[in-house]
């Protein structure tokens, strides 16, 4: 049975709203874990309240960052210090070389970019590189959606899928949910990735194998057995 | 909200997204609607189509608006069935 995850629930959801009534709409849609995105300053009391209270209610719980660099340097340097606080980083470029830095950081696990921006796009250059996943977020999509030119942004999603899937890199969908209203059924947004060109296996994956295969991978790296690539302590520590 | 608003939504919303073409290759229709609950026909294999229109519907007649599929089955009867559990 596939397990559903959304990797990017942002920390405003819980303070609009009480967790119990958060984790019962995540369950309605579907979903058995979600990240949940906080600035790196949050306090992690808080983070760690949340987790135990959404881990009553049968959800896992991830800890996530989102950045945006705006050089080089700022980005490496937010990387070395939120790296192992955090079990995903995602991260928004501004410009195209930003992309290209990101994209190639073995830290990074999502690369996500703003769909009001032409000129940044997921490009062949930085495809080339990737090591991550590329991320599709639902709420800027429908926020835009609203405003009309959609067939814009699908042509360039469509665009950046293809793309992507011919360089095997992998594709997550998430909700980006701020508000009860903005979480989405899984399996609809697995509906989303197949009308972007995915397939119908892939798609799935993109809401459930795909997010999980980050989280568990990191957390593995973040744990105590591991040691490095490939090498990682067995038995009592 | 009335199942003809509902259903007028889901057309609008699909027309915006994939176009009259894409509408008539979907093949919609209503079925039935209880409460905030509405069945959708379309045909086989233009599902993801539909549930992407869920997706995407936000607003109608300017009063905001969240849909989710809850099944997507074959047959009425398996619906029906579905539906009917004390968990809707």
């Amino acid at each position: 049975m596939r397990r559903y995850v959304d990797l990017n629930v942002e920390m405003e959801l819980f303070l609009k709203n009480p967790v119990s009534r958060v984790a019962h709409e995540i369950k309605r849609s579907g979903f058995h874990g979600v990240a949940l995105s906080s600035d790196p300053n949050t306090n992690s009391g808080s983070l760690k309240s949340i987790r135990e209270s959404m881990r009553e209610h049968g959800l896992d719980v991830a800890f996530r960052v989102n950045f945006e660099p705006r050089s080089r340097q700022e980005l490496l340097k937010f990387l070395r210090r939120n790296r192992m606080r955090f079990e995903v980083i995602g991260v928004k470029p501004l410009t195209n070389e930003l992309a290209t830095v990101s994209a190639r950081d073995h830290r990074v696990d999502l690369i996500y970019y703003d769909l009001s921006k032409r000129n940044t796009v997921f490009r062949e250059s930085v495809a080339h590189v990737c090591v991550g996943a590329l991320e599709i977020q639902v709420r800027p999509l429908v926020a835009l959606s609203a405003r009309g030119g959609i067939h814009e942004i699908f042509a360039r999603l469509m665009r950046e899928v293809r793309i992507a899937v011919e360089h095997d890199i992998p594709i997550v969908v998430t909700s980006s949910a701020r508000e009860l209203s903005e979480i989405k059924a899984a399996r609809d947004m697995a509906a989303l990735a197949e009308c972007l060109g995915l397939s119908g296996g892939g798609s799935l994956d993109a809401v459930s194998r795909n997010p999980m295969e980050i989280i568990s991978r990191n957390r593995l790296k973040l744990s105590e057995r591991y040691i490095m690539e490939g090498v990682q302590l067995l038995g009592d520590v | 909200m009335d199942w003809k608003t509902l259903y007028s939504g889901f057309i609008k919303t699909l027309t915006n997204l994939f176009g009259e073409f894409g509408l008539a290759r979907v093949e919609l229709r209503s079925i039935a609607s209880k409460d905030n609950l509405i069945i959708i026909r379309c045909r086989r294999g233009e599902e993801h189509m539909v549930r992407c229109a869920a997706l995407m519907l936000t607003s109608m007649d300017g009063q905001p608006v969240k849909a989710r599929t809850l099944r997507v089955s074959g047959t009425l009867k398996s619906l029906k069935r579905f539906l009917s559990r004390d968990s809707i």
